[in-house]
């Protein structure tokens, strides 16, 4: 043991006393960090694109799109406040909000975010809105045609003009429907000419109905009178499916994904770190100081340090930004984690699954002299894994699938498969039945895998798979 | 004497090779013995074997009294034939972890790391990365990392390869000195020079058998002794001297004068052919006689073996 524990300690040391281990450490947060804070900063710091109405169809519809803009930037602010409360309170203050959004408007929403969630609600800044509708440039308004218009436009939205046009729209129409000449500065942008047409074609429709003698009032009656669609199942705590009902799905997910990563990348670390000791030697000469369990069982848990250090790291640093920027959903986490267990799934998912990946690349590790070879030998390992990986997805939207539920019993498969079906609520069978194959077939990998390390350690040449196999069938190799 | 490592008919198969084949033979404790041959002829395999590294499929094998060296290996010192050293360590870290996987505790270890390492001359270059030393450097401190924590038994396969001689002779001292502490120390080598100046005995290999177990004087006078003759002499009349087994003819001169080396039978006495020499009256130069070195040994006794 006190081998064993020498080199988990240096193989831990020479991987933390790195810059690269650092570097890698921070990177990952500040990564995330930037991508998670980007879209929002650029769409803050950038000033909302400006689009001119061209109106040539005689049918006066500028107020008609200024008012839809207008009613579509409510429906963001209300969403932007619904997601800060929800950070802030929960989830229950979001659906609140939303719900005196959809009951009372923009006003009643801001209304119930200042009792919610005071705090957010007096830093709350409203998203800029997706397009500010400026005045027609006197020489394009002065146009008659759909051509003139677009002529007149175009220096607008060329970048050296001081209008800085982003958008130009030319509404025309005919006796039977209305054309839009939608002028844009960037050719990648698609979004707000579906929009428009949207918008036109609510537009045409009201005006035809009128005309055809449906009253106003009638008409406002069935734009409001949407179907009341109520969402339930008999796995949500309350009346209907909330959010904090998903939330445990999502997070068994997130949790398979982090769980999938972490393993892979500890047993890359291994892997590389066994072929670095078998091309320098060194594992020669640690067979003659030490057993291979002890070599190996010193190897796996000193990466698992190393990962499970910079886990902890990742998880401290993930709740700390958690605890400060959305404490409202951390307490609903904390529960999910506690009452739905999670956390222990995840811990004992953890070590079985870190267990049977190590060993295995592990052993590939000594009977490898260059990475390439390693590389060689552990692609079709990384075939097999991504099969989890496709199914883990698809287990968020139908945890239940016949597939997934098999492939839970595949031992390989059920750390991270039954992680993300352990948020669905399997059966006692399923989750002791999986546990216990998966408990198996780890010392099954660690008995082979000691047997293959040792052999591959004293080995020099390329590694023969069916004449190791056969040599531990024999029993030719007896463990050190 | 006390036996340190005792090998009883090993025989070591990879599959139909034989790769060791019903080696017997033993080392005495303090002794410092030379494991001599050809490269392939299963002194690496003995090695892994004595050391519990591979099993050896027939055969005993005894290290300081204990069945299986895995169970006395905090006794023993290895030193492998293809070097490994962790390149971003320190020379002391380095000894000092293989010395704490010995046993030693961490401070003596680090302690003797830094001592040996200035008794090597190695002192400003102990905090320094391995990968920043020079090859020579680099084996030093392998070699101090296999006997930092005193073993009782010391295996150096091929130690002296790659060094050069200044070097080599730093190691010989090395090893003399673990001898002198009362250290057994057994060394594979192809090299015979390092084995006549170091051994008290010696394990002679060819293609997986032993072909000699002794010291260097039995070893030497399996080769045959030869007399340097040099002079105006025929062939014929340096045949007819008393103890000359074959005659063989190195140079003519321009002047008639003759170099031959003639080969003693065994037990021959160089003495008697000299006075016939002398009363047959043959104009002789020089007359030598020279002793068979331990190369000259090896050649004899492994024959048509390597």
């Amino acid at each position: 043991m006190r081998r064993l524990l020498k080199i988990a300690l240096r193989e831990y040391l020479s991987y933390v006393r790195t810059i690269g281990f650092w570097l890698s450490m921070a990177g990952l947060p500040v990564i995330i960090g930037v991508a998670i804070m980007a879209p929002t900063l650029i769409a803050r710091s950038a000033p909302a694109p400006k689009m001119a109405i061209i109106d040539l169809s005689g049918r006066n519809l500028t107020p008609v799109i200024i008012k839809e803009f207008e009613r579509q930037q409510s429906v963001r602010v209300a969403k932007a406040m619904a997601a800060s409360a929800t950070a802030a309170a929960g989830p229950k203050a979001g659906e609140a909000i939303m719900a005196s959004f959809d009951a009372q408007g923009l006003k009643a929403a801001d209304v119930t975010f200042m009792s919610l969630a005071p705090k957010v609600a007096g830093a709350f800044k409203a998203p800029p809105p997706e397009v500010q509708i400026v005045q027609v440039p006197d020489s394009v308004a002065a146009a008659t045609s759909a051509e003139a218009a677009g002529k007149a436009l175009k220096p607008y939205l060329a970048d050296e003009t001081s209008r800085g046009l982003t958008y130009g729209a030319i509404l025309t129409a005919d006796t039977k429907s209305l054309s839009v000449d939608f002028w844009s500065r960037n050719i990648g942008l698609q979004t707000l000419d579906d929009r428009l047409k949207d918008i036109l074609r609510d537009e045409d429709r009201r005006l035809r109905l009128t005309q055809a003698g449906v009253s106003d009032a009638l008409l406002k009656d069935i734009d409001t009178a949407e179907p009341s669609v109520r969402l339930r199942s008999p796995k949500s705590e309350g009346d209907q499916v909330s959010l904090r009902d998903r939330l445990p799905t999502v997070i068994g997910f997130a949790m398979a994904m982090g769980l999938w990563t972490v393993i892979l990348s500890g047993a890359g670390i291994l892997l590389n770190s066994v072929v670095e000791d078998k091309s320098s030697r060194v594992l020669e000469v640690l067979l003659a100081s030490a057993s291979t369990s002890e070599i190996m069982g010193g190897k796996i848990l000193g990466v698992a340090a190393v990962t499970f250090s910079v886990l902890g790291i990742w998880l401290t640093l993930g709740t700390a930004m958690l605890l400060t920027s959305a404490p409202g959903l951390s307490e609903d986490l904390v529960a999910i984690l506690a009452t739905k267990g999670l956390a222990y799934y995840f811990g004992f998912y953890l070590v079985g699954g870190y267990l049977i990946y190590a060993c295995v690349f592990t052993a590939i590790g000594a009977f490898c002299e260059t990475t390439r070879e390693a590389q060689t030998l552990v692609g079709p390992m990384m075939l097999i894994l991504s099969i989890p990986m496709i199914f883990m997805s698809q287990s968020i939207t139908h945890p239940d699938m016949p597939i997934i539920k098999i492939l839970c019993w595949v031992p390989p498969f059920t750390p991270f498969m039954m992680m993300v079906r352990a948020a669905a609520g399997p059966t006692l069978l399923e989750m002791v039945g999986t546990g216990l194959g998966m408990v198996a077939f780890m010392a099954v990998t660690l008995w082979l895998s000691g047997k293959a390390f040792r052999a591959g350690a004293l080995s020099t040449s390329k590694l023969d798979p069916k004449a190791l196999i056969m040599g531990i069938i024999r029993r030719r190799l007896k463990p050190v | 004497m006390t036996t340190a490592l005792s090998l009883n008919g090993v025989t070591k198969r990879y599959g139909d090779f034989t790769a060791v084949q019903s080696l017997s033979f033993e080392v005495g404790t303090g002794q410092i013995c030379g494991f001599l041959g050809p490269n392939g002829a299963g002194k690496t395999s003995t090695i892994r074997m004595i050391l519990g590294l591979v099993e050896p499929t027939e055969g005993t094998i005894e290290v300081l009294g204990a069945q299986d060296a895995r169970k006395v290996r905090e006794r023993i010192g290895f030193l492998p034939e293809e070097r490994g050293l962790y390149k971003r360590m320190t020379p002391v870290d380095a000894i000092a972890f293989f010395a704490g996987l010995k046993g030693m505790g961490d401070r003596e270890a680090r302690r003797r790391a830094k001592e040996m390492l200035e008794e090597q001359g190695l002192g400003a270059a102990m905090s320094r990365p391995i990968k920043d030393l020079s090859k020579g450097m680099s084996q030093k401190v392998q070699l101090l990392s296999a006997i930092a924590h005193d073993p009782e038994l010391v295996i150096l396969d091929e130690p002296f390869s790659g060094l050069d001689p200044v070097n080599q002779q730093s190691l010989e001292a090395i090893i003399r000195g673990l001898a002198a502490k009362g250290s057994t120390v057994l060394f594979s080598t192809h090299v015979m020079q390092h084995a006549e100046r170091l051994c008290d005995r010696v394990v002679l290999m060819a293609r997986g058998r032993k072909m000699f177990d002794g010291d260097l004087a039995q070893a030497r006078s399996h080769a045959p002794r030869l007399l340097v003759l040099e002079g105006n002499i025929r062939p014929e009349a340096v045949q007819a001297l008393p103890g000359i087994e074959r005659v063989e003819v190195s140079t003519v001169a321009d002047q008639g004068t003759v170099h031959l080396s003639a080969t003693l039978k065994p037990g021959a006495n160089g003495q008697e052919a000299l006075r016939a020499a002398f009363s047959q009256g043959l104009d002789l130069r020089r007359f030598e006689l020279k002793e068979p070195t331990l190369h000259d040994a090896f050649i004899a006794l492994t024959g048509d073996q390597i």
